[in-house]
């Protein structure tokens, strides 16, 4: 004796506004890459303001004294 | 002559029967009411009617003039415009045009090498574009930053923990050179047990500090504004080269024409003491 | 030659993100490589002239 089955178990996926969790997660490696591109278009625009200059380019490891101006207050001329 | 043609070749007849798209035969004007014209010969059953498989009116049939009796069919529809004869032919169409060069040498080698170098000069001119547009981003922003009348009256200020004790720092503030010396104990020592008393321009060491390690003043020589080397002269402070004023470690003039002390300016220490504000 | 072409396009290509973060890198790398390459060649062209190079002679005189 054969046991049927009705017909295939539905489930939904609860989703709001057509998003639902799955699906956002098949985002986030590539909007975890956006990020970096929006990271780099930030610091390509703030690399000549001297408030970031200070705080972040300047310590960067190797190339970071390129941003280091500290002349010898003797040396400017007013 | 053309619409003549057509009339005189040859008529469709209208389908009785013709197969719908889904398959099925459809025979819709079939009267099946209708009888054989020639009922007695088939037994007698159904007498004779009108045949549904006969032309419709519209198609033609007999009509009674008085020139007699006359038969018009109306197969086709004259055609209009341009009529044009084809012909069905089985020769090979004559090649009139030249042959078509082979540009074969021409063509990439390997396609992936183009594609490579197109995404290279697309990226490579983004990255121009963007260096150019930061750039003009930048020097806009510069027209905004403070300009040399504002920075004229600015305040200056220094980190202390760059400045080691028993050293000189000396900074420009409002064009002038400031003098920040961290004293060591001892030179605290030495002046404050200075008689200040008896001095030229009698000041004490703590209404000339705010913090006794820490001597802010202006490094200019009150008498004719020259600028006096540090740690020099007979008292262990400063010594003007120009006409030989001599300062102690407290900034005060003990010898030489100097008139005055050496001029403290505005400052205050701020963050917990770690900067230092002048102006 | 088809080889590095195919590992650039599939390196740098392929995602949009990852060609426009190489964009914005490059972008940033260069803007330091330029003015780094550009203020060395004025100083080669100028060596000599500048107060930097002649500080020397001046402030330890007076001193």
């Amino acid at each position: 004796m054969v046991s049927y089955v009705k017909g295939p178990a539905y489930k939904t996926v609860k989703s709001v506004a057509g998003l639902n969790i799955p699906l956002l997660k098949s985002y986030v490696p590539n909007l975890a890459l956006w990020g970096g591109a929006v990271a780099g278009g930030i610091a390509t625009f703030t690399e000549g303001i001297p408030l970031f200059q200070n705080t972040f380019y300047s310590k960067i490891p190797v190339f970071g004294e390129h941003w280091v101006y500290n002349p010898d207050p003797e040396d400017i001329p007013i | 002559m053309a619409a003549l043609f057509a009339t005189k070749k040859a008529f469709t007849a209208p389908p009785t029967v013709r197969t719908l798209a889904s398959g099925v035969p459809s025979a819709p004007l079939i009267n099946l009411a209708a009888r054989d014209l020639h009922g007695a010969e088939h037994h007698g059953h159904g007498a004779a009617g009108p045949r549904s498989d006969t032309p419709a009116k519209f198609s033609g049939g007999l009509s009674n003039t008085p020139n007699g009796v006359v038969s018009k069919r109306y197969a086709n529809a004259p055609t209009t415009g341009v009529f044009q004869q084809r012909y069905m032919h089985t020769s090979v169409p004559a090649r009139d045009a030249p042959k078509v060069p082979n540009f074969g040498a021409y063509e990439a080698k390997d396609p992936s090498t183009n594609r490579a170098l197109s995404y290279f000069m697309i990226g490579s001119l983004g990255v121009l574009s963007a260096s150019a547009a930061k750039s003009t981003v930048t020097e806009f922003l510069a027209t905004m930053s403070a300009s040399a009348d504002v920075l004229a009256l600015a305040k200056v200020e220094v980190e202390l923990a760059s400045i080691p004790e028993g050293k000189n720092v000396i900074i420009k503030w409002r064009g002038k050179p400031v003098f920040i010396r961290h004293r060591t104990q001892d030179e605290i020592s030495e002046a404050k047990s200075t008689d200040w008393k008896g001095l030229r321009d009698p000041e004490s060491d703590e209404s000339r500090t705010k913090k006794p390690e820490w001597l802010v003043m202006l490094g200019v020589c009150t008498h004719l504004g020259c600028v006096p080397i540090g740690e020099a002269g007979d008292y262990g402070g400063w010594f003007c080269p120009c006409h030989g004023s001599h300062y102690d470690i407290s900034g005060r003039i003990r010898k030489g024409p100097a008139p005055l002390n050496l001029e403290v300016p505005q400052y205050d220490f701020t963050e917990g003491d770690s900067k230092l504000i002048v102006g | 030659m088809a080889g590095f072409a195919n590992l650039f396009y599939n390196t740098f290509v392929r995602r949009n993100s990852v060609y426009v973060t190489a964009i914005f890198g490059s972008a940033f790398a260069f803007g330091v490589g330029f003015d780094t390459a550009v203020t060395s060649v004025w100083d080669k062209w100028n060596q000599g002239k500048q107060w930097k190079d002649i500080r020397d002679k001046y402030i330890q005189d007076e001193e």
